[in-house]
């Protein structure tokens, strides 16, 4: 063979091998090549035996940068036409002559079992082994012959593979139904005989093939439904859980922060006299509220408390908040800033306000804290903590304002 | 589209017969792997060419578990779309 074989040595060898002009071989070559085109354009991949498959490959739009400005741009994506050599050429270079025989062997072989199972059947057929045995010589003309009715054999088995179960009824199909096909020319007796096989085992085919598409949506049903009932539940379970929890923190903290402030409040000086009984009649909300949630009644009740207590929280209240509990000492360095504790410690640099609350007999100016003033952290109640809190929110904002103001 | 399909467009649109055709296309497929496996290449006009490239045995790691397996040398079919065929497909 030719080193480079191009279109024209193709077209030579074609007529050559197969025995046309040159003028039909170069009218076939270009309408193979149109038609895998068109083929490739209509679904996306052609197959031709003996050979392999022209695939297309979607490469999707990318974006890139343009090395000498640094700009961004996008490469379009496109079709990429990429071939697959077929199975028996997996190794092209190193196999060597298996794939143009193969089928004819496969065919070679089937008629020899065919031939087995139909001398066992009728023991008296003398004229199908002459017939078959002539079948799988000729290379061309075997193919030729038997490929008008290959289509029906192939569907069958593919129909027949996806049942990997039952391999004896597959078998018993393929052969039956070989055996019609060509024996039908041949011997009239077998092939009634064999008709009559097929027709069978094509009954016994079609319940299998029904079956499981029967019996697949029945289990299914009852299990997923049962599924989805029982995770249901459980969510529902976990947002219950969930909800009472966060019912039960709020009231223990509102509890604490009470506490706290009556703990404040107490030895402080002249705070006022109203504010022991808020404290008291938020003590008193919160014992019956807790009472509540411990006998477990999930009545509406204590949340509309909870609700109600919680903007009532004595920290949102300037005059009452007061903080005692301290978690850390920071001691000012250079070009530091009341926001920048506040960040460091909180997380949240809004409240450097509480920080300054907490220092103000030391920092007079929250613009200005001297460096090496040292810096009691307050320990913040959760309800101040928590920067996603619209109350709080107003708070550090109305803070921030009034002390910068000052 | 499948040899089938391809068979039948092919008989149509060079007035061939089906059994000519798949005759032909055999022995195309046939040529084609022949050149291939003789170490050329095969240049189609229009088309594209095919060509053998050999790949050097590597070792791969499943993710999975770290296995090492040796993927032995072969030699593979590559395909490279002529410029004609790479806009056909991309309109």
């Amino acid at each position: 063979m030719a080193e480079h074989l191009t279109l024209v040595s193709l077209r030579r060898a074609l007529s050559a091998r197969g025995s046309v002009s040159e003028k039909v071989a170069d009218d076939f070559l270009s309408a193979l090549i149109a038609s895998i085109q068109d083929g490739l354009q209509k679904d996306g991949q052609v197959t031709i035996n003996g050979l392999g498959t022209f695939k297309l490959q979607e490469i999707p739009a990318r974006e890139s940068i343009n090395v000498a400005t640094g700009e961004r741009f996008t490469i379009d994506g496109y079709k990429k036409v990429v071939f697959v050599a077929g199975a028996a050429h997996g190794n092209s270079g190193t196999k060597k002559t298996e794939e143009p025989i193969d089928p004819i062997q496969k065919l070679g072989e089937q008629a020899e079992e065919i031939k087995d199972i139909l001398s066992e059947l009728n023991a008296m057929t003398p004229e199908t082994p002459v017939e078959e045995s002539a079948e799988p010589m000729p290379p061309v003309v075997a193919v030729a012959a038997p490929k008008t009715k290959k289509p029906k054999r192939a569907k069958k088995s593919k129909e027949v593979e996806q049942q990997p179960e039952e391999k004896t009824e597959q078998a018993a199909a393929l052969v039956s139904t070989e055996a019609t096909e060509k024996t039908e020319p041949a011997v009239a007796v077998v092939s009634t005989e064999a008709a009559e096989k097929t027709e069978a085992s094509e009954k016994t085919e079609a319940p299998t093939e029904d079956e499981p598409a029967k019996e697949k949506p029945k289990p299914f049903n009852p299990l997923l439904t049962g599924l989805i009932t029982i995770g249901v539940f459980t969510m529902l379970l976990i947002i219950a859980y969930f909800v009472l929890r966060h019912q039960i923190v709020s009231w223990a903290d509102g509890m604490r922060s009470d506490i706290e402030l009556r703990v404040n409040t107490t030895p402080d000086e002249s705070v006022t006299t109203a504010m022991p009984e808020v404290v008291e009649e938020n003590l008193n909300a919160g014992q019956t509220e807790g009472q509540n949630s411990a006998e477990q009644t999930e009545t509406n009740e204590p949340a509309k408390v909870t609700e109600k207590a919680r903007p009532s929280s004595p920290y949102f209240d300037d005059s009452k908040r007061k903080f005692t509990k301290f978690q850390a000492t920071e001691t000012v360095g250079q070009d530091s800033r009341l926001a920048w504790v506040a960040k460091k410690h909180y997380g949240e640099k809004a409240m450097w306000v509480f920080v300054y609350e907490a220092n103000r007999d030391r920092v007079k100016d929250p613009n200005l804290v001297r460096p090496g003033t040292k810096l009691r952290i307050p320990k913040l109640p959760l309800e101040l903590r928590d920067i996603n809190n619209p109350e709080t929110k107003a708070l550090l904002d109305r803070l921030s304002e009034k002390y910068l103001r000052e | 589209m499948n040899n089938k399909e391809i068979i039948q467009s092919v008989s149509q649109k060079a007035a061939l017969t089906k059994q000519a055709t798949e005759q032909l296309l055999h022995a195309t497929a046939q040529i084609i792997t022949e050149t291939l496996k003789d170490g050329g290449d095969v240049k189609i006009q229009h088309f594209g060419s095919l060509e053998v490239r050999a790949h050097q045995a590597r070792t791969v790691i499943n993710p999975r578990n770290g296995q090492k397996t040796r993927i032995p040398a072969k030699n593979v079919w590559t395909f490279k779309a002529n410029n004609r065929l790479k806009d056909a497909v991309n309109q």
